[in-house]
């Protein structure tokens, strides 16, 4: 559904939610909804939005969801989200890396990468950029970070994203309900297929924190897809095919 | 101290691959090419000034807010018949959160461009300060320019010493008749404000060095070529301002009179690139200038709706 | 009237630039953000609220009257448990004041009253557009409004666009109220700053009417944020 459709349900801080309204029962709150815990036992707290946006109430699993779609720049760390954080510094024990820009920093430990031992540790440069996962999130602890599927064992695409010889990489910093929209659903917002089909041939990564890398084979291209994906932010559907066709023309002249 | 932007090495290879391919990342395609510019004066006050750069795209880059107020004080022992004048020019936290708000030290980038930009009008007499005296040794104005920085993507020093000039240019203070010492204050209402002493415009222009080779190979090699050892940039963005390697500051006035030359560290450059950034500099001061003028003559217009209608001059066609 | 543009600085999570008929401020809003030692909390987020003048170095004990009276309401207003030892920053930079002219103030004390709290009450409004756009967890909505009380007259002090006017109003007393919207409806008083002379019967007056304009207000915010959240998801459409 359009947004601006959606728009008529927007939720403002101190509405009253329509679950609340309807006394439905919600098993799994979301982003942008907060119970409030003046009462431990958890009876009779009251729910209320907290963030400008829109009502999404979806089922999965015979478990009700709620949650208020909006979008922001600043990232939170929550557990199993695709990131791409910044090594800021090392320790005898763990990376320190960032997520965002003056926000808290996070640790990477070097256990949590693939056939860790006390000799094997990744050697990662302050101002690298990692491709990892986050595994635990305490509110009292720095969020902690792992480079490997920690299941398996294996390394599961994660770990330093550097330029290959002969590539070209480029980071880019966007709105957080862009890159998730971008990573997970690309049947219904298939900016990055359509990109493909006009001939541009790119590798990304994309983390839920707003980053997104871009790596090609030539300079031009990867400016080319950085400026596609940062005019597409600002822009409608409808007009983004526009751009790539204009984006290209003006850097890669053929 | 405020944490500083963490620039990832990806994005510093990325720029400065650009750079080296005379691609900028914000869409411009030559080195040289600056934002433009757009002078805004709020219409109902004076000396009130907006500026903007404006990217490629149309959204703006760096935003300005110059604003001259005058109060009368005691003027310095040292110096009875001058009028006093000071600019105010603070980051803080609205600029990014890389500026501290509570600064300590007095060692900042904001500082130090803003006595640049002090000295650059003081020194070099472009604000008439003996104009300024009302009794002397007693009363005199003293003009204070605030510069606000409400949004920061480079391109600082040159847009503040435009925005200064522009404010003093604009502004007028109230008109004050002094008789038997007796100093009256006259409102708006009663007589027009009185412009201040501008006599000419100095702006200030600043050439980025980026190196094309390692330092430690440019010293090396600094006998044998003589030029084209580093990559000049003009209007920087933030990101490109992290990394260049030096700069060079130049003010011009438009009579083609060097106000002020700074060259503070970085790579070395050869003498004779002075005059050639000089006359290079050379045009953009005088478009620069002329846009201000344009502006101030806008406003003027504006404000003056029935002066026409009241002037006894007749119509002169220029031909 | 009030005009209100949201998102005016990319820099920064949250901003809002607000002009009403006779001042002009900008704030901008940032957090979560690494706390400096100073602002750690061991249960709860930090507030900084920093407002810069008009002119002048600042912020002088005018403004940081001001910063106390903000970050006390936000501090009710912004879920600050859910940000532990985290540090929100509130910014705000004064444009214009009808103050700002060399003696405008004309030797009347109350208009030294009055110019701090028309900058605090625009500095309100615009801080809680600011916060909707930073994405910061709020309990509810909150709209400031400022009235002046004359011999005869109520005076809603943000619509008064002449200058000369405002300068001469003969005040009795001036209101500022900051009221909790919740479902639309005006409900708990966050802020009742009150100077000059005034009775009972006045403030019940003022608290009514400051109802009125705040219901009114709201409603204004309301379509901007709505047109915010469009232009948000503007790529999606």
């Amino acid at each position: 559904m359009s947004v601006s459709e959606n728009t008529k349900n927007l939720i403002v801080p101190g509405d009253l939610l329509t679950c609340a309204k309807e006394n439905q029962t919600i098993d799994i709150l979301g982003q942008g909804i907060y119970l409030s815990f003046e009462n431990h036992l958890y009876n009779s707290n009251k729910i209320y939005p907290t963030n400008v946006g829109i009502e999404n109430y979806t089922t999965k699993n015979n478990k009700n969801i709620a949650n208020i779609d909006y979008n922001s720049k600043r990232y939170i760390p929550q557990q199993g989200d695709y990131v791409i954080a910044t090594v800021t510094n090392n320790y005898a024990t763990h990376f320190v890396c960032t997520l965002n820009n003056f926000s808290s920093t996070v640790n990477l430990p070097y256990a949590n990468f693939p056939q860790a031992t006390k000799k094997n540790r990744p050697k990662y440069e302050n101002g690298d950029l990692v491709y990892c996962r986050v595994k635990v999130v305490d509110s009292d602890l720095p969020a902690e970070l792992e480079c490997m599927d920690s299941e398996t064992g294996n390394k599961e695409g994660f770990g330093l994203l550097e330029a290959e010889k002969g590539k070209h990489t480029a980071i880019l910093n966007c709105s957080l309900a862009y890159c998730r929209e971008l990573l997970f659903n690309d049947k219904g917002f298939p900016l990055l297929s359509d990109m493909v089909k006009k001939n541009l041939s790119f590798e990304v990564a994309i983390g839920i924190n707003g980053s997104i890398w871009i790596s090609t084979g030539s300079l031009l291209e990867t400016l080319c897809v950085y400026k596609i994906l940062s005019k597409c932010e600002k822009a409608e559907r409808n007009l983004h095919a526009q751009i790539i066709e204009d984006t290209i023309k003006e850097y890669i002249k053929e | 101290m405020a944490k500083d932007l963490v620039i990832t090495n990806t994005e510093r290879q990325f720029i400065l691959d650009l750079l080296a391919n005379s691609q900028r990342l914000d869409g411009r395609k030559s080195l040289l090419q600056q934002r433009d510019l757009n002078i805004n004066i709020t219409p109902n006050r004076y000396g009130d000034i907006y500026l903007e750069l404006k990217r490629d795209d149309g959204s703006i880059a760096t935003r300005l807010h110059c604003k001259v107020t005058a109060e009368i004080v005691k003027p310095k022992d040292q110096r009875p018949f001058e009028g006093t004048f000071y600019i105010n020019c603070e980051f803080n936290g609205l600029a990014g959160l890389n500026f501290e708000n509570y600064k300590v030290g007095n060692n900042s980038d904001e500082f130090y461009y803003g006595r640049l930009i002090e000295s650059m009008i003081l020194r070099s007499n472009a604000l008439d300060l003996e104009q300024l005296c009302i009794v002397a040794g007693l009363k005199v104005w003293n003009i204070r320019v605030d510069v606000h920085v409400l949004e920061f993507d480079g391109g600082f020093l040159e847009l503040a010493s435009i925005g200064c000039m522009t404010a003093l240019l604009h502004y007028r203070r109230p008109d004050v008749t002094v008789r038997n010492e007796k100093v009256t204050i006259h409102s708006f209402d009663e007589k027009e404000g009185v412009k201040l002493g501008v006599l000419h415009i100095p702006i200030a222009l600043q050439f980025n060095l980026f190196p094309l080779k390692e330092a430690a190979e440019i010293i090396k090699t600094n006998t044998s070529s003589e030029n084209n050892n580093e990559l000049v940039v003009l209007d920087c963005t933030l990101k490109e301002d992290l990394l260049k390697d030096g700069e060079f500051i130049i003010a011009l006035n438009k009579n083609r009179e060097i106000v002020q030359l700074n060259k503070p560290g970085g790579i070395p450059i050869s003498a004779s690139k002075i005059v050639e950034f000089s006359h290079m500099a050379l045009p953009i001061i005088e478009e620069t200038t002329n846009k201000i003028l344009k502006a101030i003559d806008i406003d003027e217009k504006k404000r003056n709706k029935y002066a026409h209608l009241l002037s006894a001059e007749n119509d002169r066609y220029v031909e | 009237m009030t005009n209100l543009k949201y998102s005016v600085l990319p820099n920064l999570d949250g901003s809002c630039e607000l002009s009403t008929s006779n001042s002009k401020v900008i704030t901008a809003v940032s957090g979560p953000l690494e706390p400096k030692q100073r602002h750690r909390l061991p249960l709860q987020s930090a507030i900084e609220v920093v407002i810069k003048p008009s002119f002048g170095m600042g912020p002088t004990p005018r403004e940081v009257l001001m910063q106390d009276k903000l970050a006390t309401v936000l501090q009710a207003v912004i879920v600050t448990e859910l940000y532990p030892r985290k540090l929100v920053q509130v910014n705000a930079q004064i444009l214009e004041s009808p103050f700002d002219e060399f003696g405008s103030m004309m030797g009347n004390s109350f208009n030294e009253i009055l110019s701090p709290m028309i900058d605090l009450n625009s500095c309100f409004n615009s801080s809680f557009i600011s916060l909707c756009d930073s994405a910061i967890a709020l309990k509810s909505s909150f709209v400031s409004t400022l009235l002046g009380v004359t011999e005869d007259k109520l005076i809603n002090i943000a619509e008064v666009s002449d200058l000369d006017l405002l300068r001469s109003f003969n005040f009795k007393s001036l209101h500022h109220i900051v009221l909790e919207v919740e479902e639309n409806k005006p409900t708990n008083v966050l802020l009742l700053d009150s100077q000059g002379d005034f009775n009972d019967d006045d403030l019940v007056n003022v608290l009514d009417n400051a109802q009125k304009i705040t219901q009114k207000e709201f409603q204004n915010i309301r379509n901007i944020l709505k047109d915010k959240v469009s232009q948000d998801f503007i790529w999606k459409a």
